[in-house]
């Protein structure tokens, strides 16, 4: 078990959520257990360490238990979740000024179309590679691979162009699959 | 043989189950933390407790002048009297026997007694009658040659003829005493000197035309009030972003309106109540709007969407040297005179109590007290010539606050049934945030008037 809490029944989300408005300290637990690894994996996509990543999950969840009574009900709320965890990481490397990466010159890199085998790379090993990579290019990499933003949503979050974007993901592509052709001959049979 | 894919296809697959555990610590620190919030001491409760004991104090000056406040008793006709006046200071026991006079009430139809559930017959009637008593016989009688000086004491509650006390008798020589219909109890003098005898004195002064006492009391009247309010903060900054906090602000116009009941508790002190439906707000200036994503806009404000208007001030999106402090901001076409509007709806129930310093047609009359506030609604928006844009609702106002209230008030009466009343009163606002980083200190000042119905 995580955590210690008295069984509690919340028949339903709203349930849950009107709990977590009213600060009832069971309904914040189950909404913790409920969607904690979920939003833990998005804070290891977007943080450049493991304890980076729990610090930001802590953050997000207050942020959360203090926000939950704005959720509408319009949409996914676990789609609401992990936009209030990514806003806040987003918001976290605005303020340290993180994004000083600026490069406005579209880069000129053949549209590469290496396959890989999808070979037992650990998924630890991908998740180190991801957070290895520069800030602003995990970001990107990360919103657009791993979430699906579009390059003019990942433009307006992170206040760069969207060809900035697109190099900045190109860049990206380029570190991880060096990485993972290291990794395979370091690994081969 | 292992599928092929690209390097983002790798990816997103790989993570597609990821679900990691995070450490126990990290909800045993989301707990602190929100255990840490919980035991923050509220200052508005003790606002809270001072209202609730104001409004205890009062209801207490209420019940305790309504609790004391004696009846006016039926008049009591005396119908015989014994004149004798004996000379040596003794009673006799004869005259003990015959001092007391019968007492016959007669009902003296007042306004306080009409008003009254008692039964009309008065024989019936039970009342106080002062007696002059020096010892601690049945009767209530003073008796004996030693008798010192009576003194007068308070009663033993004597009821009708009937009731009289067995020992009292009726003289039939004693001759019907012509007084006069007396709206008190009568003393009863049983050592006559040669000093006016107690029961004269006492019947003189009840032959005084005794003012009747105004039911005062349990006065309640109505008095439907609509006021302009003019709100404003008492530290410059701003409710909305710290950035406006230089800004020119200047208060919207708005209205409370709602209904008024006044209880009037003596001539001097009135309680007043109600139901207010109160709007304030304020507008501040030099602003200049762009379009961003969510996180990086203002943050008092509730976002919906991920892309957002937002307001700044005016010259830090578009600098002259090129570059801004929001540059995750697109700017949007703004006019010179476009004004970032706050306006906020509370349900107001005053508690205030009043004090007529002159009561006569144009009276002045102190008003002070507390009021509960409950937040309705709240909107924020930027009207641009004649474009409203909302931004949104903001999230840092308390769904409860108060206000502590302070005016001097004038009125006008038309009948005694009729009053026009005009009240500007000072209301500071307390606990109308909940972030102690609101450098924003808010009060409005209302001119209330109506009229004011007397029941």
């Amino acid at each position: 078990m995580v955590f210690q809490s008295r069984f509690y029944i919340f028949l339903t989300l709203e349930a849950l959520i009107q709990g977590c408005t009213q600060q009832n300290r069971e309904a914040q637990a189950a909404l913790y257990k409920k969607y904690a690894s979920v939003l833990f994996a998005v804070c290891l996509k977007y943080s450049a360490s493991y304890p980076e990543a729990e610090d930001n999950l802590q953050e997000a969840f207050l942020l959360i238990f203090e926000k939950v009574g704005q959720f509408k009900g319009t949409g996914s709320f676990e789609g609401w979740l992990k936009r209030v965890t990514v806003n806040h990481i987003l918001q976290k490397y605005r303020r340290k000024k993180e994004f000083t990466l600026r490069d406005d010159s579209p880069l000129e890199i053949a549209d590469d179309a290496t396959e890989y085998e999808e070979q037992s790379i650990p998924l630890h090993t991908l998740l180190q590679f991801v957070q290895n990579l520069p800030n602003q290019y995990r970001l990107v990499f990360s919103l657009y691979v791993l979430d699906g933003y579009t390059h003019k949503d990942i433009a307006t979050m992170l206040n760069i162009s969207e060809g900035t974007s697109k190099s900045n993901l190109a860049r990206a592509r380029q570190i991880l699959k060096k990485n993972i052709t290291a990794y395979s001959q370091k690994n081969k049979p | 043989m292992p599928e092929k894919k690209d390097i983002d296809a790798l990816f997103k697959n790989a993570f597609k189950t990821f679900k990691p555990q995070p450490d126990e610590l990290v909800w045993q620190r989301i707990e602190t933390a929100l255990n840490k919030d919980k035991t923050k001491p509220k200052v508005i409760s003790l606002w809270w407790r001072l209202a609730g004991a104001a409004a205890v104090l009062l209801l207490l000056i209420w019940g305790g002048t309504t609790l004391f406040n004696t009846p006016t008793p039926p008049a009591i006709e005396i119908v015989e009297h014994n004149e004798a006046k004996p000379t040596d200071g003794n009673l006799k026991k004869d005259a003990i026997n015959t001092t007391l006079p019968k007492v016959k009430e007669t009902p003296v139809v007042t306004e306080a007694t009409q008003n009254k559930k008692q039964e009309t017959t008065t024989n019936k009637q039970s009342k106080k009658l002062r007696l002059a008593t020096k010892a601690t016989s049945t009767s209530g009688i003073a008796q004996g040659s030693d008798t010192p000086q009576t003194k007068l004491t308070d009663i033993a509650s004597v009821s009708t003829k009937k009731d009289l006390p067995n020992n009292i008798t009726q003289s039939n020589n004693s001759p019907k005493a012509n007084k006069p219909k007396a709206d008190n109890a009568v003393a009863i003098n049983d050592k006559p000197t040669e000093k006016p005898s107690l029961l004269d004195a006492v019947a003189e002064t009840l032959s005084k035309p005794q003012p009747q006492k105004q039911n005062t009391l349990a006065r309640l009247d109505i008095q439907p009030m609509v006021a302009p309010v003019f709100y404003s903060s008492l530290q410059q900054g701003s409710s909305l972003d710290p950035r406006f906090a230089d800004n020119p602000q200047k208060s919207d116009l708005t209205v409370s309106y709602g209904l008024g009941v006044t209880y009037t508790l003596s001539d001097k002190w009135r309680v007043r109540s109600g139901v207010h439906r109160v709007a304030v707000g304020y507008q501040t200036s030099d602003i200049e709007l762009g379009v961003g994503p969510a996180s990086a806009a203002m943050q008092s404000i509730n976002y919906t969407e991920e892309t957002v208007l937002s307001a700044f001030d005016k010259g830090s999106l578009r600098p002259d040297n090129g570059s801004g402090d929001f540059p995750e901001f697109t700017p949007k076409s703004t006019g010179p005179d476009a004004l970032l509007t706050q306006r906020i709806a509370y349900l107001e129930v005053p508690l205030e109590a009043q004090y007529i310093l002159s009561d006569t047609k144009l009276g002045l009359h102190l008003t002070g007290g507390f009021s509960t506030l409950f937040l309705q609604d709240n909107e924020v928006f930027v009207e641009d010539g004649s474009t409203k844009s909302t931004l949104g609702k903001v999230n840092n106002l308390n769904p409860l606050s108060f206000t502590t209230n302070l005016g001097i008030g004038m009125h006008y009466e038309f009948t005694d049934k009729l009053q026009f009343t005009l009240d500007p009163v000072f209301k500071y606002q307390l606990g109308a945030y909940n972030n102690n980083a609101v450098e924003y200190k808010p009060y409005f000042i209302g001119l209330y008037s109506g009229f004011r119905v007397i029941f």
